[in-house]
């Protein structure tokens, strides 16, 4: 791994020298010309795009870059006019072609897939009442298989057991009684205007409606509900349901049937973005890649949490432990961060309103205007690329470190850490959530762009990306301080992952930054554009540093690197 | 109330003010969501002689949902009736049908005294009855 190393101690004083690295060397590749970052101003999107295309070239050399990357690369160096729509367009194809295996189903395609259920048992089973066959199902937790062989092995106890004794569901009313006195609300009915399960328990049209509501009222329970005579097992089947209330009534019914469905499918699970009405379903026992919900949230099948989302590139059980921590910690860490958002200079508190990691304190709220790094809060001049500077921020000290080993021990020194660890895991945290909301507000931005500039719509375009790229590597910063946290402290991958780490952190941050640039601050189309060519290709760049990074982390990182 | 159900209601209370079975009496109804039912212990079981009060108390949801039933007085000594009257008695709570009715209730509750072979209270007495004041029995199970 001697070409990290050396590149790590060149730092970010290389310019406008290609660098193509990692070759069969653990899979970690194609890292890019620097010039790309250093000079983007200058630089026209062909000129952009001619760059990526020589950095892809070579990956595709290393015969490490899938095939749908490379179909895009040809678009890529295509002179199209509205080249984002292809490229768009292109890309959402070989997502689709490397992650079948989850499928996001509306309401209707989970009806149609539970009819199906229904519909092939029937057939196997040759009962013709789907309303039956859906009572069976639902009693066996819609195992099709199970109820298959407990079918076959005592249809008569199954059936009794399930509430639909003999397959029977409705039964017909004597039509020569002339009356009939329904038990529930004491009143003479005729008989047309009374209905009666397979059991013979009857009562008016009217009360079972009653019951009926009363039940599904009462929740998702209310699919298993019986008749209503005292100790009646008989349940009450779909099309009596169907043919006893209300149509909104039984919408509502029909959907406690299609969360039964997902609730007791272990390969069907709810998305669970708040107010989200889609399902996931995914066959691999093993999480890989995260699934992405057509509402757009982006998580992990197996923890399926709206606040965890997905956690690249931590395991789920590393999750687990970090949160547990997290709740064990929470008193010391409260403490420790709320006596540490002070300016570093003049004490004054600080608030921290933008994603970007770059502080000031502002002297129109009577601070003394230093600038300083949110996550080190070491002077913001020491930082990032302006200055060629050696950025430092993602490393939890190396003195400090010596001295963990030193005072192997010290419980304190061992909070401080984990406080490291916590408090960038939190700061990326909130970053994301702003650029949550940015991505939401994105509209608006467009929308006064388009007042102030006479430019196409098309040309506004780069915003909705730029920020859905926030969100991305914020996720992904977000859980590498979970992942950083739990790495060996000596370890070579260690040295990789950190800077890997580093790369994404520091060019995101520069990304927020053009991000936030106010409007009032671009005077003209001229300025316009220079902003837009800066955000768009920071979008790109860190869009290249979060493949890496996730790559290096899923190859290099565990594959060819266990020299310690 | 909702007024078709409080028809059954009067249905009811007719029913039992004109024709009661025997050992079982209609004490105090003025107000139609609350009954009070004296119910005597019947011939030949461990209660005889004596006589018992059934406070009855019906809400809108009657009789999709069980009437809240509670003894009053002195309530039986038995293993399923507790000291502060509550009962424990399926049909009051899990297994209700809309299709009991008060007379029903009543009938059940005479024959799990009937049934009795020892008078005792619940095991658990003194523990539910300090965690169920001021609770209805049908919030403290
Ligand atoms: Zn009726
Ligand atoms: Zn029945
Ligand atoms: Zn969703
Ligand atoms: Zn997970
Ligand atoms: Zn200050
Ligand atoms: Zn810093």
């Amino acid at each position: 791994m001697s070409f990290y190393r050396e590149r790590m101690s060149s730092g970010l004083d290389i310019k406008n020298e290609e660098l193509y690295g990692g070759v069969g060397d653990g899979g970690v590749v194609g890292f890019h010309c620097f010039s790309c970052w250093n000079i983007t101003s200058k630089m026209s999107e062909d000129e952009i795009y001619d760059d990526y295309d020589v950095d892809d070239d070579s990956a595709e050399e290393s015969g490490n870059e899938s095939a749908d990357n490379e179909e895009m690369d040809y678009e890529y160096s295509t002179q199209e006019i509205d080249f984002d729509d292809i490229h768009s367009s292109n890309r959402s194809i070989g997502k689709l072609t490397r992650q079948k295996s989850f499928e996001v189903l509306d309401r209707s395609e989970l009806v149609s897939e539970s009819r199906k259920l229904i519909k092939e048992v029937m057939d196997v089973l040759s009962i013709p009442s789907e309303a039956a066959v859906s009572i069976l199902l639902r009693h066996m937790k819609w195992n099709k298989e199970k109820l298959i062989e407990r079918f076959m092995d005592n249809q008569d106890k199954l059936c009794s057991d399930a509430g639909i004794p003999n397959l029977r569901l409705d039964k017909a009313v004597d039509k020569s009684l002339q009356k009939f006195s329904c038990l529930i609300c004491l009143e003479d009915f005729p008989p047309s205007q009374t209905f009666a399960l397979s059991c013979d328990h009857r009562y008016c049209l009217a009360c079972w409606k009653l019951y009926l509501e009363c039940k599904i009222g009462e929740g998702p329970e209310c699919i298993y509900s019986t008749c209503p005579a005292p100790k009646c097992k008989v349940k009450v089947h779909e099309d009596a349901f169907k043919k006893l209330i209300e149509s909104v009534a039984y919408e509502k019914y029909s959907n406690f049937i299609l969360k039964s469905y997902v609730d007791d499918n272990p390969q069907v699970k709810w998305c669970p973005a708040p107010g989200c009405v889609y399902s996931v379903r995914c066959d691999r026992k093993e999480r890989k890649e995260a699934v992405t919900c057509k509402c757009g949230f982006q998580y992990c099948f197996n923890c399926n949490d709206s606040e965890i989302g997905d956690h690249m590139p931590c395991p789920c059980s590393q999750v687990d432990k970090w949160l547990q921590k997290a709740s064990d910690e929470s008193e010391n860490v409260t403490w420790m961060l709320a006596n540490t958002k002070k300016c570093p200079e003049c004490r004054s508190p600080i608030e921290k309103n933008g994603g970007c990691m770059h502080m000031t304190c502002r002297k129109n709220a009577g601070g003394c205007g230093f600038e300083f790094c949110w996550l080190c809060r070491g002077p913001w001049s020491d930082h990032g690329s302006a200055t060629g500077g050696y950025y430092n921020c993602n490393k939890y000290d190396k003195s400090k470190a010596k001295e963990d080993d030193e005072k192997a021990n010290d419980a304190k020194t061992e909070l401080e850490a984990y406080m490291f660890y916590y408090h960038r895991y939190e700061s990326h945290k909130n970053a994301m959530k702003i650029a949550d909301e940015q991505r939401r507000n994105a509209h608006q931005k467009e929308q006064q762009i388009l007042s102030k500039f006479d430019v196409r719509s098309a040309d506004t375009k780069f915003l909705m990306e730029a920020t859905e790229q926030l969100l991305r590597n914020r996720r992904v910063l977000q859980y590498s301080y979970v992942y950083g946290y739990y790495l060996d402290k000596k370890s070579n991958e260690r040295n990789l992952f950190e800077y890997l780490q580093e790369d994404l952190e520091k060019h995101t941050n520069q990304l927020s930054t053009y991000y936030e640039l106010s409007l009032d601050k671009l005077d003209d189309y001229q300025a316009f554009i220079k902003w837009k060519e800066q955000v768009t290709n920071y979008t790109r760049i860190t869009k290249k540093f979060l493949d890496h990074f996730v790559e290096g982390v899923a190859g290099g990182l565990t594959g060819s690197h266990h020299n310690n | 109330m909702a007024t078709r159900y409080a028809k059954r209601l009067q249905k009811e209370l007719m029913e039992l003010q004109v024709s009661p079975p025997t050992g079982i009496r209609v004490e105090e109804a003025n107000d139609l969501s609350r009954w009070v039912i004296g119910i005597d212990g019947t011939t030949g079981s461990l209660y005889q002689g004596e006589k018992f009060s059934l406070q009855f108390r019906f809400n809108d949801g009657y009789p999709l949902e069980a009437p809240e039933v509670i003894f009053i007085g002195k309530p039986p000594v038995h293993p399923h009736i507790y000291g502060n009257g509550h009962i424990c008695l399926s049909i009051l709570y899990d297994h209700w049908s809309p299709a009991l009715t008060v007379l029903s209730i009543c009938l059940s509750i005479l024959s799990m005294l009937s049934s009795c072979t020892e008078k005792v209270r619940p095991v658990d007495d003194s523990v539910y009855v300090s965690r169920a004041v001021g609770k209805s029995p049908k919030d403290t199970r």
